[in-house]
């Protein structure tokens, strides 16, 4: 920029005890700019000011005032103070007089100027600066702020260029600060005046000011628009100073939480727009990685086992040829959104390196919520070679996504894992291969919990994902629920636990058995997690009542009967019914119904309801036994609003008298 | 002396050119003091009390008070004059016989005692009527025309601005003290009293220093120089003090007449 008002050469400051207080300083203040000079305490930012005004006179380097040396002569000083005006700190020694009025037109009278252009000009003074009812008042009698106002119209009177005020906004209420602020931009943009500020108060400075410069012990360390400048971050917290507020949030949210903001953001409006750009950007953007609101309750990401793998695969691999074990990785997903994680148990052997990561799954836990997944990395001559250690399972059967006899370990993740060792190579200039083994000690004993077994996927887990985050539903929220108050029945020690979907169920009890109906939990359609959670608490009996509609998809192994997961009903009814011998137009028909009273209506007519009725029964009890690995007593029954009891096990009668209190 | 300024910008008279206040008050102490009589005595105090009080609107309770400041310290002052001894009894009005002479009260002493009295207050309620009604600004300004030289007033100024600052600094400072049993005994007391006073010596040469220097940064160059605050420059406004001096002279004389000489 040429339009510099003032320009500093290679300013030298020493006091007379030798302190160097400005060490070399070169400054270029632009017209009718708000320039802020930021530095903690002692950093020579009013030592500065007094140079600027020609109070101090420099020990070396040079002050140009509008192109011109300053000289230091008695004219040229006047010149320039009259140009030049300093705000100080403290008002209460800046103001001289008891008098406001006084005070204001000490500086236009020592500018020479008659009388009434004195007056006119202290009254100007005091109406930009929202003074004038003050003007009768004492000074001692004015508050800090009013003081503040005051100290402005002193050296606004004298109708300066450049207005220089130190620490503005100090002991100032979060109130006057912006109201000082606001007024002194006003002024600059009306007036046209240069401003020069010291501040400590890092926030106001991308909202107010054009430009900065940060000074440690005398010299500048750096300059800049404020962005510029807050964007060395480093360097201002080694020089014990922070970022705005919202810079900071913004800087968590990216580094901590994998927001993606394209740039950094130092204001509110800043933040808002840099928000705006990563939610509207485009649908796959449309929501941030960490989060998703789901009924109004932000949930939190998690990320699958694949992502682990991958992970844990990069860093050894990283530390394999930077010899060094890391603290993080940053892994890019599928959809090219970057994740940071902490890379645990760092081992870096001769010619392997071994590391493991903590499987996060947000707020969706699961079985592998919260175990350990280890990768380790040889160097191989070409190619990347993935296999599964201990824990990981072994593929036995055909039809799944891995061959058998290999790692159960999915395409996804393969991908993941490659891309992420392809990035590594990519970043080192490595040419050679990597073999990686992804391990899980926890594997074996967790696959347990899993239907892996039934799946023909043995001796571990799966490493699955393919997208590599875990989306949470809000349904583990009612999961939470459900489980919350079987606890509840637990210890309110209830051997027998009454369970039913919905309310069709409870009503059903009440009118039926005239139960009191507080007594069962509502499951919803987490049939299955119920099963689960029962299982775990050590309830010892249990009694399922359920509308056929819901109970009849437990025929087909669904233990999550939410339509969205499956309707299999008219399937169950038609293969139970073939089973039972119903003709291929019967099976049709079934097929064809909409609704289970209609097939009920088939059934009947066929004949046939009694037998399909008991042969899914069968197929319910089989499922449900075998969700339960028969470590419980389970009954259930079910019914239809029209036809009452179609079919319930053969202890079911005993479990409702028990329930009753009425002893067998 | 905080609440004399703060009635002095609130009161009505403020507005008032100060140089008509103060002609005021010193015309009418000078008749006060010239007249040597308790009944012009008491008839300055009825007209500066009426003037404070009425035209000024400073809460009569207060003026009350602010007289009875400089009563107490009159009255143990007019007894010794009320009161002397004599060897003759004769003289007084009542005596008592006291170590071969008498002590008492006689009939001129109490005369004297009690006109140095009401002169003594009514000279006082002069100056009250002045600095209750005059903020110490104007005062100055008005002194400063009357010919008091510069440096008086510059010097006045200055000390009356930091009073207030000092004042302030001091007040929390010993409220910080406090805070921290800082005059729980006496020996803590003088500890605290002797910190506080060089901390606030250094304070104040340090606020010198910046005061100076901010001076300085508004092109001072030795001499304070700020636009006067304008009052109504009436003439007729001094009508009033003159008439009611002329008035009180009058009556002064009058009453000489009346006793025959100075009495």
């Amino acid at each position: 920029m040429s339009d510099n008002i003032i320009e500093v050469k290679d300013l030298q400051y020493q006091y007379e005890d030798g302190t160097r207080a400005l060490d070399g300083v070169n400054l270029r203040i632009s017209k009718g700019k708000t320039t802020a000079v930021l530095g903690h305490n002692g950093a020579g930012k009013s030592t500065l000011f007094l140079n600027l005004n020609g109070i101090l006179k420099p020990s070396g380097g040079e002050v140009f005032y509008k192109k011109s040396l300053l000289d230091y002569s008695r004219k040229c000083l006047k010149e320039l103070r009259k140009s030049v005006g300093i705000v100080f700190q403290d008002p209460d020694s800046q103001l001289f007089s008891a008098s406001v009025f006084q005070d204001i037109s000490f500086g236009p009278i020592n500018l020479g100027l008659p009388e009434p252009v004195v007056r006119q000009r202290v009254e100007y003074a005091m109406e930009r600066t929202g003074i004038l009812h003050l003007k009768d008042k004492a000074a001692h009698s004015l508050s800090y702020g009013q003081k503040k106002r005051v100290a402005i119209a002193g050296v606004l009177a004298m109708e300066p260029e450049i207005i220089i005020l130190d620490e503005p906004t100090a002991g100032l209420d979060p109130n006057g600060v912006s109201e000082i602020m606001k007024l002194v931009r006003e002024l600059q943009k009306e007036l046209g005046l240069t401003v020069i500020l010291s501040t400590h108060d890092i926030d106001m400075v991308p909202l107010y000011c054009d430009y900065a410069y940060l000074m440690d012990q005398g010299k500048v360390m750096l300059e800049g628009t404020p962005k510029e400048v807050f964007d060395h971050t480093a360097l201002l917290r080694k020089l014990n100073l922070r970022l705005p507020r919202i810079g900071h949030l913004m800087e968590i949210l990216k580094k901590e939480d994998g927001f993606d903001f394209q740039d950094t953001a130092y204001t509110i409006s800043e933040a808002r727009k840099a928000l705006d750009r990563l939610i509207n950007a485009d649908p796959f953007e449309r929501k941030p990685v960490d989060f998703t609101v789901k009924s109004g309750k932000a949930l939190r990401y998690g990320y699958t086992t694949g992502s682990c793998a991958a992970a844990a695969a990069k860093a050894a691999a990283i530390m394999l040829i930077e010899k060094h074990a890391i603290k993080d990785v940053v892994l890019t997903l599928p959809n090219g959104k970057k994740l940071s994680l902490p890379v645990e148990d760092a081992e870096l052997l001769e010619d392997e390196a071994r590391c493991g990561m903590v499987k996060d799954a947000g707020d969706d836990p699961d079985v592998t919520h919260g175990i350990k997944i280890y990768a380790s990395v040889r160097r191989t001559e070409a190619g990347i070679g993935i296999d599964g250690g201990a824990g990981v399972g072994r593929v036995t059967a055909a039809g799944l996504a891995c061959g058998i006899g290999e790692a159960a370990i999915n395409p996804g993740p393969r991908r993941m894992i490659r891309q992420a060792l392809d990035e590594v190579k990519r970043d080192h200039g490595y040419e050679g291969g990597f073999a990686v083994e992804i391990s899980v000690p926890q594997g074996a004993e967790i696959a347990k919990r899993t239907f892996n077994e039934r799946l023909g996927i043995v001796g571990g887990i799966s490493i699955l994902g393919t997208t590599g985050i875990v989306e949470p539903m809000s349904e583990s929220s009612i999961i939470e629920t459900i489980k919350l108050e079987l606890s509840v029945r637990k210890a309110k020690g209830h051997k027998v636990l009454l369970v039913a979907p919905g309310n069709y169920g409870l009503d059903f009890l009440k009118s039926e058995f005239g139960f009191d109906i507080d007594r069962a939990v509502k499951c919803s359609n987490y049939i299955g997690e119920t099963l689960d959670h029962a299982l775990y608490l050590g309830f010892e009996r249990l009694l399922l009542v359920g509308h056929i509609g819901k109970l009849v998809k437990l025929g087909a192994g669904v233990m999550n009967t939410h339509s969205k997961i499956a309707d299999c009903r008219n399937e169950v009814f038609a293969a139970h019914g073939a089973l039972a011998g119903a003709g291929r137009g019967t099976v049709q028909q079934i097929m064809a119904a909409k609704t289970t009273q209609e097939i009920h209506g088939i059934l009947a007519e066929q004949r046939l309801a009694g037998d399909v009725y008991q042969s899914i029964m069968e197929k319910v009890r089989f499922n449900i036994n075998y969700r339960i690995m028969n470590k419980m007593e389970v009954g259930f029954l079910s019914f239809s609003n029209e036809h009452g009891v179609l079919f319930q096990t053969e202890n079911a009668a005993l479990l409702i008298n028990e329930l009753r209190g009425i002893q067998p | 002396m905080i609440s004399i300024d703060q009635y002095a910008y609130l009161s009505k008279l403020k507005s008032q050119d100060p140089m008509v206040k103060l002609v005021f008050c010193l015309m009418t102490l000078g008749v006060c003091l010239w007249a040597d009589s308790m009944i012009v005595a008491v008839l300055i105090l009825m007209v500066m009390g009426w003037y404070t009080v009425c035209k000024g609107g400073i809460p009569f309770s207060l003026w009350t008070r602010l007289m009875m400041i400089p009563s107490s310290f009159l009255m143990i002052g007019v007894v010794t004059i009320g009161i002397y001894a004599s060897a003759d009894p004769n003289v007084f009005m009542i005596s008592i016989p006291a170590a071969g002479t008498y002590i008492g009260v006689s009939q001129n002493g109490l005369q004297s005692a009690a006109r140095i009295f009401m002169k003594a207050l009514g000279a006082v309620s002069c100056l009250y009527y002045l600095s209750l009604n005059t903020p110490m600004v104007d005062l100055l300004q008005a002194l400063g025309k009357l010919g008091v030289p510069k440096l008086f007033t510059e010097l006045m100024g200055l000390i009356y601005r930091f009073i207030f600052v000092f004042l302030e600094t001091a007040d929390r400072m010993v409220t910080a003290q406090k805070s921290r049993l800082g005059y729980e005994s006496p020996r803590s007391g003088y500890r605290s009293l002797a910190a506080l006073a060089a901390t606030l010596f250094i304070r104040a040469y340090q606020r010198a220093d910046e005061l100076y220097t901010a001076m300085e940064a508004r092109g001072y160059e030795g001499e304070i120089k700020v636009l006067d605050t304008s009052f109504n420059r009436d003439r007729w406004a001094y009508l009033t003090p003159v008439a009611v001096n002329l008035a009180l002279a009058a009556i002064a004389l009058f009453l000489r007449r009346i006793h025959g000489g100075w009495s």
